[in-house]
């Protein structure tokens, strides 16, 4: 999958006579609420359907629990509850994306998974300064696509900055 | 895993020494033979099987073997051998322990049953094998003299006990006259078990069958209450506290009235208790496996293991009866 993405994003390029760009720029894009988000195309792993959750005890509300992904076993959060905004029933747009950053698993639960889109660095600007938002700090920038605008979050910190917030 | 691994041979090795201690003392000749040194198995196993397999060592030098002068009149080298054979079978290790001396008395055995109460048609419909079995039983030895080293009548069934808390089993075959064959079938690791599956409103959880000691369902007027609230019920004059898992974990189901699930009483290291759950589902062994990182990392959650896949793709997570023990303390 990724290869043929790269081929044809590179024969686009070619033909704008654009610098060559690799994975870097794309983002997989998906809606919750009203938003649409996008995440870096590098660390998505896989897409799959709502599946069944076992639930873990004690742990944060919007760690849903443990799911078996062809037997390896992922825990899986809710993206909306992650941005404490209300919890929506799931239905069949409701998706996992699964992401793997430095040999963590993680899936995602989003609202609806939209597309692959290239966003290039000039087109990405940094988010505002606003003290008060939680989920401030999970946003990478903001990126522009016509006149739609892609909210872009940092994988990394949304994988791996959990405990600091238990702690709060 | 594989770091976990380590080969039988030091282990082995080792039971050249008690050889050569009996046949010096009893004054017979012995030689010692192992095949399969290199055969891993995990260290925790290692550790568990290093003194039942020195008593074994011993017992076939001590028993089975015979002395250099009867072994000649029987036809047979005046030195007797004891192999050590350790390989790898499907997902078990065996061990195998021979020797060729006198073999088992069958007879003696029989006869030792019977002054221990068991009835001679029993007997008579065991198998040759069963029979054998019979030397793990606590204070069996047919030996009429005690020797330094053996036939004290306790060993064996320590021996078996030991290889049993490691999920281990052992067989034991004879032929009179020819020798005997020791069979110890050890998991190549701790990370199967047998598993008692529970469930608790849509939840399934794993309990070690090891730790259950019995289940059954409650009257509703057994149960009592202390003065801070802690349930409590009373079997055969003693008094257990009860962990409801549905409280202690926040799982939402249906069964909250005592007298619709059912009571599962464990052992634990420092004390027993009864938990509550909706129902049993059944044994399995289960391959246990860790949380994922995200969430160990996260918390470290009393009371749970790790997690299993069920038959079904489901999930289910293996409880820790001491780590339930103690968050039952800190409620109470």
């Amino acid at each position: 999958m990724p290869e043929e993405f790269e081929e044809f994003e590179e024969n686009e390029f070619e033909e704008y006579d654009e610098e060559d760009d690799k994975d870097e720029g794309q983002y997989l894009t998906f809606s919750v609420e009203n938003e649409s988000y996008g995440l870096e195309i590098i660390y998505v792993t896989e897409i799959i359907g709502i599946q069944r959750i076992t639930e873990v005890p004690e742990l944060p509300e919007y760690v849903k629990g443990i799911i078996n992904l062809r037997g390896k076993i992922i825990p899986v959060m809710d993206i909306r509850l992650r941005f404490e905004k209300p919890f929506r029933e799931y239905d069949e747009k409701t998706c996992i994306v699964v992401v793997e950053i430095q040999d963590i698993s993680v899936g995602i639960i989003v609202d609806a998974v939209s597309e692959v889109i290239t966003i290039r660095d000039e087109e990405i600007v940094p988010p505002p300064d606003l003290d008060d938002g939680y989920s401030q700090k999970y946003m990478k920038g903001i990126g522009k696509v016509g006149d739609e605008v892609k909210l872009l979050l940092d994988c990394d910190r949304l994988v791996n900055e959990d405990e600091i917030q238990d702690l709060n | 895993m594989s770091i976990r691994m380590v080969p039988l041979g030091p282990t082995l090795h080792k039971m050249n020494r008690i050889i050569r201690d009996v046949s010096k003392k009893l004054n017979k000749e012995i030689s010692l033979k192992i095949i399969g040194e290199d055969t891993e198995v995990d260290k925790n196993i290692i550790e568990k099987i290093g003194d039942p397999l020195m008593h074994l060592v011993r017992n076939s030098a001590d028993h089975g073997i015979e002395t250099a002068e009867v072994r000649i009149l029987q036809g047979k080298p005046g030195t007797g051998t004891v192999t050590l054979e350790a390989k790898n079978a499907g997902g078990e290790v065996l061990i195998l322990i021979k020797d060729d001396g006198k073999g088992l008395n069958k007879e003696a055995i029989m006869k030792k049953a019977m002054e221990n109460g068991l009835g001679g048609e029993e007997l008579a419909e065991m198998t040759d094998q069963e029979i054998f079995n019979l030397i793990f039983l606590p204070g069996f030895s047919t030996k009429e003299a005690v020797t330094e080293f053996s036939g004290r009548g306790v060993g064996m069934d320590v021996v078996a006990k030991n290889i049993e808390s490691v999920g281990g089993k052992i067989l034991v075959d004879s032929i009179e006259g020819k020798g005997t064959v020791i069979t110890l079938k050890i998991p190549l690791t701790l990370a199967i078990m047998e598993g008692m599956n529970i469930k608790v409103g849509k939840s399934c959880y794993t309990l070690p069958i090891m730790s259950i000691k019995e289940s059954f369902i409650p009257k509703p007027d057994e149960i009592f209450r202390g003065p801070d609230n802690n349930e409590m019920i009373m079997i055969r004059g003693q008094c257990y506290p009860i962990l409801r898992l549905h409280e202690c974990y926040q799982v939402k189901t249906e069964v909250t009235k005592i007298e619709e699930g059912i009571l599962i009483m464990l052992e634990g290291d420092t004390r027993t208790f009864c938990l509550f759950a909706d129902e049993l589902m059944g044994e399995q062994e289960v391959v246990v496996k860790a949380l994922p990182k995200y969430v160990s990392r996260m918390k470290k959650i009393d009371g749970l293991a790790g997690c299993t896949l069920l038959g079904d793709g489901n999930i289910s997570l293996i409880l820790d009866v001491d780590g339930l023990n103690s968050r039952n303390s800190k409620i109470n």
